[in-house]
């Protein structure tokens, strides 16, 4: 569903935020990227979703590529970024109803589907109110109602779970199983090992914009913890 | 619904905040009120103004000059206003990483963008054209189908500005991009294109005027502000073909200008919104005072953003500009351009009043507490007065004022005869300007503070404080002349007599704003 091949791409100035990165991701799994702060996720992944553009390399969604296929690309996937930057003078409604109207999603499936999301992120009573008045855990709940207002087979997340309370938590990582259930697939960044190490079928460490272990989480972590696989790779690779 | 228009109904909710001034959904009640007023009024002083050029047009006998005046002078004001803002606008723009996630192709977020400044830029051409058009129309008889053409016109007018001060400033951004001083680099290309279309306006007003009838001298001088207000003439009926041409190529442009952006538009998003990795610089460690350390963070902020020197060094930019032209050019001469008799005794005479209305031009402390948006909460968790924020907010105007003061001072002084009294009032009078300006400008944005912003160019340019702030400098201005043009009081009485008032009223009103509850 997510294929990454030989990804590099450059900061301005030259270095190399990612550096010949390869990584695929199949319908049904969840995988888990994992790397110190400036290892180089967030810049693969905004690559993947099309907002940067990268110097090597190919992004294919579906055997389809971001760079030549932007828009079927798109289609198929939802992004949620790290510190959502929603419009923020909308209400709740009206921000979830643009992402819809974007994907042309029907008046009735958007309806079930705020209905249904909104009732288990508790939201519901909120989304009348514009964004500027939401805490941020508040806007993190509509950014994910939002991204699943068109059901999207692929979901990519950078550190989602930052800003969300248990709760809030608990019912993401339970939508996330929902979707690779039926069919999907979620490539998402993350600092909280433990969440990775119980969710994820499939790990991927990146370290100075190199991947440097990938495969299931099982055999990544063996009999260890990801937090100590995590350490040794951090100190010795 | 188009996804053009979908764009752009959501970002005109977002940027005027629409829901929080109808005060639904739960949002903060925005002023009404004062927003009604404050628009209003410079409606009713716009509006005012261009009626009584147009009656002016009339009682010269020159009415049918009135259609090309107003599309060469809106166009001229639509191109220095969206030079002022399309790098904020159109490129840049907080929500570009949200959009380039959507399936969204670049030319329809372009052409929103485009549209949003288009609206805008709408209500200049409206305002210029439409209230001049009805005195054209009275002042005329058998006008009907001209004048319908017109008002259509009033539509197509902001295309071919927009384009090429959106073309300028992506050109800018262009030739600035590959430096470290990326931003600096963008000011002195900006000011340097702001300085060539106004120098270009004036000497196209009053440069180079040929002897003949007043109706040539004008049609000479419109033509020249901009050739394409020549197809607004209307000698006769067949006239208003070259109106239908004027809205084809205005089309034109628009779409030509959106299919080139759009090709580059993610490249040069990426390019606005990257930061350059600078080389380490040393640790200082050096003890400051709370002033001192408040100060050169507002300082950093200042410089540390293109738009907002762009918009708020204006007028002490065009002080230094106005300082260089004295220094180079005779008197006599820059009076000819600025349509100025006997230049000498005027600029001696009125130099306090210049000074001062350019420093009051500049006001970066209007927009100052709001431009702390999210990172409010650094200011409300130190533990300093507020009045210690304020002071150093009010410095960096009182600094950038500084610069434009002190180098007109001496030109000024040097280049003109000037009497002790006169001397004493270009010393005071633009400082006491300044100082008000400053403290204006604090209270109003206080009073009206607003850190919910998406965009730094809703604070910058259209926020109610910044509005409010540069409505309050310009009445500050006009009202020593006017007591001077209209009511024949002594200029010198009336500026030092003003001056007492100002200053009196910005200890007030800084009493006022150190009274505010915002930390």
């Amino acid at each position: 569903m997510l294929e990454i091949q030989h990804l590099t791409k450059l900061y301005p100035g030259g270095k190399k935020a990612v550096d010949d990165l390869s990584l695929s991701v199949r319908a049904g799994e969840i995988c888990g990227f994992i790397g110190a702060n400036g290892a180089g996720k967030t810049s693969t992944i905004k690559a993947v979703v099309g907002i940067h553009g990268f110097e090597q390399g190919e992004i294919l969604i579906h055997g389809k590529s971001i760079r030549t296929h932007p828009l079927e690309c798109k289609r198929q996937m939802a992004y949620i970024p790290d510190n959502p930057d929603l419009y923020e003078h909308l209400t709740g409604y009206q921000y979830i109803n643009f992402i819809a109207d974007i994907y042309r999603v029907s008046s009735e499936e958007r309806r079930k589907r705020v209905e249904r999301y909104g009732e288990l992120f508790e939201m519901t009573s909120s989304l009348g109110n514009v964004i500027t008045s939401y805490s941020h855990g508040m806007k993190q709940r509509t950014a994910i109602i939002a991204a699943l207002v068109h059901a999207p087979s692929l979901l990519i997340l950078d550190e989602p779970f930052v800003g969300l309370d248990p709760k809030g938590a608990f019912r993401l990582k339970q939508i996330m199983q929902e979707l690779v259930e039926a069919g999907g697939a979620i490539f998402f960044s993350t600092h909280v090992l433990e969440v990775a190490e119980r969710l994820c079928s499939r790990i991927a460490m990146i370290k100075g914009g190199r991947l440097v272990v990938a495969g299931d989480t099982d055999r990544v972590k063996g009999n260890h913890s990801l937090e100590s696989v995590f350490m040794e790779v951090q100190e010795h690779e | 619904m188009n996804r053009t228009f979908l764009l752009l109904k959501t970002q005109a909710v977002n940027d005027f905040s629409l829901n929080e001034i109808f005060g639904q959904h739960g949002g903060k009640q925005g002023p009404v009120f004062i927003t009604a007023a404050g628009i209003f009024t410079l409606l009713l002083f716009l509006g005012g103004y261009n009626v009584l050029t147009a009656a002016a047009l009339v009682s010269m006998g020159q009415q049918d000059m009135i259609p090309a005046y107003m599309v060469a002078v809106s166009s001229f004001i639509i191109l220095v206003f969206t030079l002022l803002r399309s790098n904020g606008i159109l490129f840049g723009s907080r929500d570009f990483e949200m959009l380039c996630a959507l399936p969204l192709e670049a030319g329809e977020i372009i052409s929103s963008k485009f549209g949003f400044l288009y609206l805008i830029n709408l209500a200049f051409s409206a305002l210029f054209m439409v209230p001049a058009g009805v005195v054209w129309l009275t002042g005329t008889r058998g006008h009907g189908v001209p004048f319908f053409f017109y008002l259509v016109s009033v539509f197509f007018v902001p295309l071919i500005p927009m384009c090429a001060a959106s073309a300028a400033g992506f050109v800018i951004t262009l030739l600035s991009a590959g430096s470290r001083r990326k931003n600096l680099l963008s000011l002195v290309f900006s000011f340097g294109a702001l300085g060539l279309l106004l120098g270009a306006g004036i000497y196209g007003m009053y440069g180079d005027v040929k002897e003949g009838s007043l109706g040539t001298v004008l049609a000479g001088q419109i033509g020249r502000l901009y050739p394409l207000s020549s197809w607004f003439r209307y000698p006769h009926r067949l006239s208003v073909l070259w109106n239908v041409v004027f809205w084809l190529v205005s089309v034109l442009a628009f779409w030509v200008f959106v299919r080139i952006t759009a090709v580059h538009y993610t490249r040069l998003n990426a390019i606005l919104l990257q930061n350059h990795a600078s080389a380490a610089g040393k640790a200082g460690f050096m003890r400051r005072s709370s002033f001192a350390a408040m100060y050169r963070k507002e300082l950093g902020r200042y410089f540390g953003s293109y738009l907002y020197v762009l918009n708020t060094g204006l007028g002490v930019v065009c002080l230094l500009v106005i300082c260089g032209a004295i220094c180079v050019i005779p008197p006599e001469k820059l009076g000819g351009y600025a349509g100025i008799e006997d230049a000498v005794s005027f600029f001696g005479q009125y130099a306090p009043l210049i000074v001062a209305a350019m420093l009051s031009l500049s006001c970066p402390a209007a927009s100052s507490v709001s431009l702390e948006g999210k990172n409010i909460w650094i200011l409300q968790s130190v533990p300093l007065p507020f009045r210690t924020f304020l002071n150093s907010k009010i410095a960096v105007t009182l600094s950038l004022h500084a610069v434009g003061y002190l180098t007109a001072l001496p030109v000024f002084m040097l280049r003109f005869q000037m009497d002790g009294a006169r001397l004493a009032a270009l010393i005071v009078i633009p400082a006491v300007y300044s100082i008000f300006t400053a403290v204006q400008g604090i209270c109003i944005n206080c009073c009206f503070p607003r850190f919910d912003w998406d965009n730094e160019m809703v604070v910058i340019k259209q926020s109610m404080a910044v509005i409010l702030s540069g409505v309050t400098g310009m009445l500050c201005v006009a009202v020593p002349a006017i007591l001077h043009w209209f009511f024949r009081l002594p200029l010198g009485m009336v500026l030092w007599g003003w001056a007492g008032i100002l200053l009196c009223v910005s200890g007030l009103l800084y009493w006022k704003a150190c009274q505010t509850k915002i930390i």
